[in-house]
């Protein structure tokens, strides 16, 4: 299977096509096309599981050819451990998304046709390994997301969609002028010519010119984490995802809190720490600090919440801040960490949101003080919920857990007396997050029924089987990945191992 | 090569068909068949279209060959690949607005003949413009452009708008011309030659003092400032765009503009500059006398997008919104002319071929829109998505291209201008046009709402549909094509923007053409 990334990428963008074909009104078959369309690279994926070879960390399934040879752009794709696991889960998560959206409405054609091209520049920012498509399937997905969010929204949908939008442009436009820099003063030893090839671009003996300059790297280095922070996001940058996440349909909040957000660290993976990995080294405690900002901040907002959708985006980025802080430490264990509470999260999240959409779908509202005693009338869901919660919230035995404490771990075997306070610092995280996770259970779920407005939800269905049929394949990965975890650290340990070895040459 | 009367003709072949055609149309409106509905218009195009071909042909004569130009008429006028470049992208503009025109009813009522000869006057005007190479030339060519264009954009004659826009359009233009015309006075008085080659030897050579050039380099920049409009000589851009017909607005804002830019840069870039190496165009070039004319032009560029953008924010018609994009834009395209470089010419012929397109598409849905009954009001576009499905996915595809998303068009020629700008150190005026674009999204976004998040039909309801009639649909595909195409697979494209520059023909040493 030579083309398998290039199938798994582009058989989305192909279903897309053939339901703007279909005639109005077969909503059904348009779902049926969207589910295949999404089914067709999972099942692919089950290849690229198999096929993936956990020993190495040289590139994978490798596909490359010129897109337009005058400037050396090449379509290349192709997988590592680093890339693997987001491919893979974002192949999951897409495909149980379009179970997710089953019951919407109002423009059903154009709502599939456009996830299922967010789902093809996902999977494209994963596997391309040419900065210039690496660019052009990070831009591709604004679209889609501005139009799902904007048209598909809650009540401030409009007011999101362009937040969302206006902040992850500037942020990208910053990536665009680094791309550009770095194309002209880096030529590729073996041909002579500029490149955008992110395995030459790393190549510290190919500069020449302003990049040897440590001011100008340094200033990439800047505009680079800008724009992949505003995609994490970091503290301050953070202030566009509750309102996106809270506007966007469920199945949307669950793409941008499951696999969007991870393109953030994922793009300071795969282009910042290796294009600059000595600036990556200065600015490694900055990130520690903000990562720390970000766990702590996040879970005390997410406690001030009466949203529940509000609360788990918030704890979005609380989570996010885990990564960050592994990141930051520079050390392998905390490489690990991030990628692999990228992955938890990935899972975790998506079933809170799920959860959330549960419940609004049959309600209309998600004031957490208006509800109280759930847990009598729809027990099955509150079983659900609990579940995700506790996984949130870090129980042992679940994904949450491992991530976790390994992000932890790395941060600790950072070593110097700073960054191990800003470690202490942040297992405030957990505490707060075990916190605001159990108190919004014990409002919602536990203790009487609300007085005042039993009216609202008195007439409470419990969860149907198209939602137990999303949350059940996320709940056993994460209980599998809690226990388990050795597959999905193996796909990327070697991979990270070198990054992390690489990084460390350039510490000052 | 000294070249007879006939041959000379032989290389203007686009130009005569043109005027054959404008003698043409009058002579069909005045004597023509009392119910000629629709005539006028299909001989116009046709002519049009015609010369397009010409222009081809005469490409492929150059290339056959191997001449880099023709010097005609004394040197006064050149044939070669930059000036086909220019001729083929007016043509092109000229036959689509044409297409427009022919089924825009308002214009149809105010006479059918007036408006197909004036464009054809203007055309021809476009395609002078693109080949002078001396100052008579220039001002001939530039007012056989404007003079028409000031009666075009007063078209509809008891509107008050187009009116207005009709008289701010000269005036503006007449002392902007005014303007020039008295630096290009003052050049033939510091060089004692009307020929563009002429005045570069005579600056290169020092005979022209570098206070005078700069003085004389202000005043000309008026006028080609006013034709591009520049900061800050676009006041006359949003009121005119929206007074005037649309299809006017249409070719103003894109066949007008690129003949501005092509007499800028044939200007500066034969007086003030020469390349490196003379057998070279598309690699670095030197200024002669002063070279503080980049960064002041620079500075131009910076503050046109600028304003552009930041004025478009608050408008609530579509077409100033469009005319203030359009200022933008021409800040954009500015910055390939302050690198000196072959690769910044090319990144402006690259972006304009492209703008044209997205641009005239834009405006073209705002005209299919009001003939199908809606207006130009932002309110109009109200729910378009819905109610047109194909013009709505149009004008996104259109607007999105403009701001410069993937993979449309629009954003691979923002990358090329950046490009050419971070590869000769300008960074920061990358950074700053590259800020300037995100931030453009932001009124850009403003229509697309406007057509697809607001007006939305209630669960169950259908929209109210809009039709909108097949020959419109016909030319939307028609400039959305190159912009969806041209955004994925770009190559052609750039080989002809480079081909254009004199990239890889052996350039022919001037002395040969004396």
């Amino acid at each position: 299977m030579n083309h398998l990334l290039s199938l798994m990428t582009f058989i989305p963008l192909l279903g897309a096509l053939v339901i703007l074909c279909l005639p109005r009104g077969k909503d059904e078959l348009v779902k049926a096309v969207a589910a295949c369309a999404a089914g067709i690279p999972l099942f692919l994926g089950y290849f690229l599981w198999k096929g993936f070879d956990r020993t190495t960390s040289a590139m994978q399934f490798v596909e490359k050819f010129d897109w337009i040879p005058m400037f050396n752009i090449q379509y290349s794709m192709a997988v590592d451990g680093i890339s693997v696991v987001m491919v893979l889960l974002t192949a999951l998560i897409s495909f149980i998304c379009i179970f997710a959206s089953w019951e919407v409405q109002k423009g059903v054609k154009g709502y599939f046709a456009l996830f299922l091209l967010l789902e093809t520049g996902m999977m494209g920012v994963f596997c391309a390994m040419d900065f210039f498509l690496f660019y052009v399937f990070w831009e591709v997905m604004l679209l889609p997301m501005y139009f799902l969010i904007g048209i598909w929204g809650g009540p401030r949908k409009e007011y999101a969609a362009i937040k969302f939008f206006m902040y992850t442009l500037v942020g990208s436009v910053l990536m665009l002028v680094v791309m550009l820099v770095f194309y002209f003063n880096v030529t590729d030893p073996a041909t002579g010519k500029h490149t955008f090839d992110l395995l030459v671009l790393k190549n510290q003996e190919a500069r020449h010119g302003v990049l040897l300059l440590e001011n100008v790297r340094f200033l990439c280095f800047i505009a680079l984490f800008i724009g992949f922070a505003i995609k994490v996001p970091v503290f301050p940058f953070h202030t566009w995802l509750p309102d996106a996440h809270v506007e966007a349909p469920t199945a949307i909040s669950v793409i941008l809190a499951g696999i969007l957000l991870k393109m953030g660290t994922y793009g300071l993976f795969r282009i910042g720490f290796p294009l600059l990995p000595d600036m990556a080294n200065k600015c490694a405690v900055f990130m520690g600090v903000l990562g720390a900002i970000n766990i702590v901040y996040g879970a005390l907002c997410a406690m001030a919440q009466d949203d529940l959708k509000k609360m788990v985006a918030y704890s979005s980025v609380s989570h996010m801040g885990y990564c960050l802080l592994g990141m930051g430490a520079m050390t392998t264990a905390g490489f690990n960490g991030a990628m692999f509470q990228m992955f938890a999260h990935g899972l975790i999240t998506s079933m809170l949101f799920l959860c959330v959409g549960v419940i609004y779908d049959r309600v209309h509202h998600r004031w957490i003080s208006r509800f109280g005693g759930l847990a009598t009338m729809v027990p099955v869901y509150t079983g659900f919920v609990t579940f995700a919660f506790f996984a949130s919230l870090g129980l042992p035995g679940m994904s949450g857990f491992i991530a976790e404490a390994m992000c932890f771990i790395g941060a600790w075997q950072n070593g110097t007396p700073l960054y191990q306070k800003i470690t202490v610092f942040s297992t405030l995280g957990i505490l707060l997050g075990a916190a605001f996770h159990l108190w919004a259970l014990q409002r919602m779920f536990l203790g009487e029924k609300n007085k005042i407005y039993t009216e609202q939800y008195h007439h409470v269905t419990e969860i149907n089987g198209r939602e137990i049929f999303c949350l059940v394949p996320l709940a056993i990965l994460v209980v599998l990945a809690g226990c388990w975890p050795k597959p999905v650290l193996d796909m990327m340990n070697v991979s990270l191992s070198e990054l992390q070895s690489f990084v460390h040459q350039y510490k000052p | 090569m000294q070249l007879g009367v006939v041959e000379n003709l032989s290389y203007l072949t686009p130009e005569i068909l043109l005027t054959v055609t404008l003698g043409a149309v009058i002579a069909l409106d005045i004597g023509g068949p009392k119910d000629r509905k629709g005539h006028v218009a299909r001989l116009a195009a046709t002519g049009i279209a015609a010369s397009i071909l010409m222009v081809l042909l005469t490409a492929f004569e150059i290339e056959s060959h191997q001449r880099a130009r023709v010097f005609l008429f004394a040197d006064s006028f050149v044939v070669d690949p930059f000036s086909l470049f220019f001729k083929l992208l007016a043509g092109t503009c000229a036959f689509l607005v044409a297409m427009f025109a022919a089924k825009t009813r308002r214009i149809e009522a105010h006479g059918e003949g007036e408006f197909f000869s004036l464009l054809l006057v203007t055309t021809l005007g476009l395609y002078l413009m693109a080949g002078v190479a001396d100052l008579v030339g220039l001002v001939v060519a530039i007012e056989t452009l404007s003079i028409p264009s000031y009666v075009l954009a007063g078209f509809y004659k008891r509107d008050r708008g187009s009116s207005e826009a009709s008289l701010k359009y000269v005036l503006f233009g007449a002392t902007a011309s005014g303007t020039m015309i008295l630096g290009l006075s003052f050049l033939y008085g510091l060089a004692g030659t009307t020929s563009f080659t002429g005045i570069s030897s005579a600056v290169a050579d020092g005979r022209a003092d570098v206070l005078s050039v700069t003085l004389m380099l202000g005043l000309v920049l008026v006028g080609f400032g006013f034709k591009i409009s520049a900061a800050p000589f676009h006041m006359w851009t949003p009121d005119v765009y929206e007074g005037a017909p649309t299809a006017v607005t249409a070719f103003l804002s894109t066949a007008s503009k690129a003949g501005g830019f092509a007499v800028l840069l044939r200007f500066f870039y034969t007086v003030l500059a020469r390349p490196e190496a003379a057998a070279n165009p598309a690699g670095p070039w030197i200024p002669l006398g002063d070279p503080g004319w980049t960064s002041l032009v620079a500075v131009v560029s910076v503050i046109t997008m600028t304003i552009g953008n930041l004025a478009a924010y608050r408008q609530t018609n579509v077409k100033r919104l469009l005319a203030y994009s359009s200022i933008a834009h021409a800040g954009y395209i500015l910055l390939g002319f302050v690198v000196l470089h072959g690769s910044g010419i090319v990144a402006m012929l690259f972006y304009l071929a492209v703008y044209v397109f997205m641009n005239l598409g834009a405006f073209l849905c705002v005209i299919a829109v009001s003939e199908a009954g809606g207006g130009e009001e932002l309110s109009d576009f109200r729910g378009l998505g819905w109610r047109a499905p194909f013009v709505g996915v149009c004008m996104a595809a259109f607007l999105f291209s403009l701001t410069g998303l993937p993979p449309l068009a629009g954003f691979v020629g923002k990358v090329y201008l950046f490009a050419a700008l971070v590869d000769q150190g300008w960074v920061w005026l990358a950074v700053i046009a590259a800020l300037n674009s995100a931030v453009s999204l932001y009124y850009y976004v403003k229509v697309v709402k406007a057509m697809y998040l607001e007006g939305i039909p209630r669960h169950g309801g259908e929209a109210v549909p809009l039709r909108v009639g097949g020959h419109f649909a016909l030319l939307l595909f028609v400039c959305l094509l190159p912009t969806l195409l041209f955004g994925v697979y770009w190559q052609p494209l750039q080989r002809l923007a480079e081909w254009s520059v004199g990239a890889r023909v052996p350039a022919e040493t001037r002395a040969a053409s004396r």
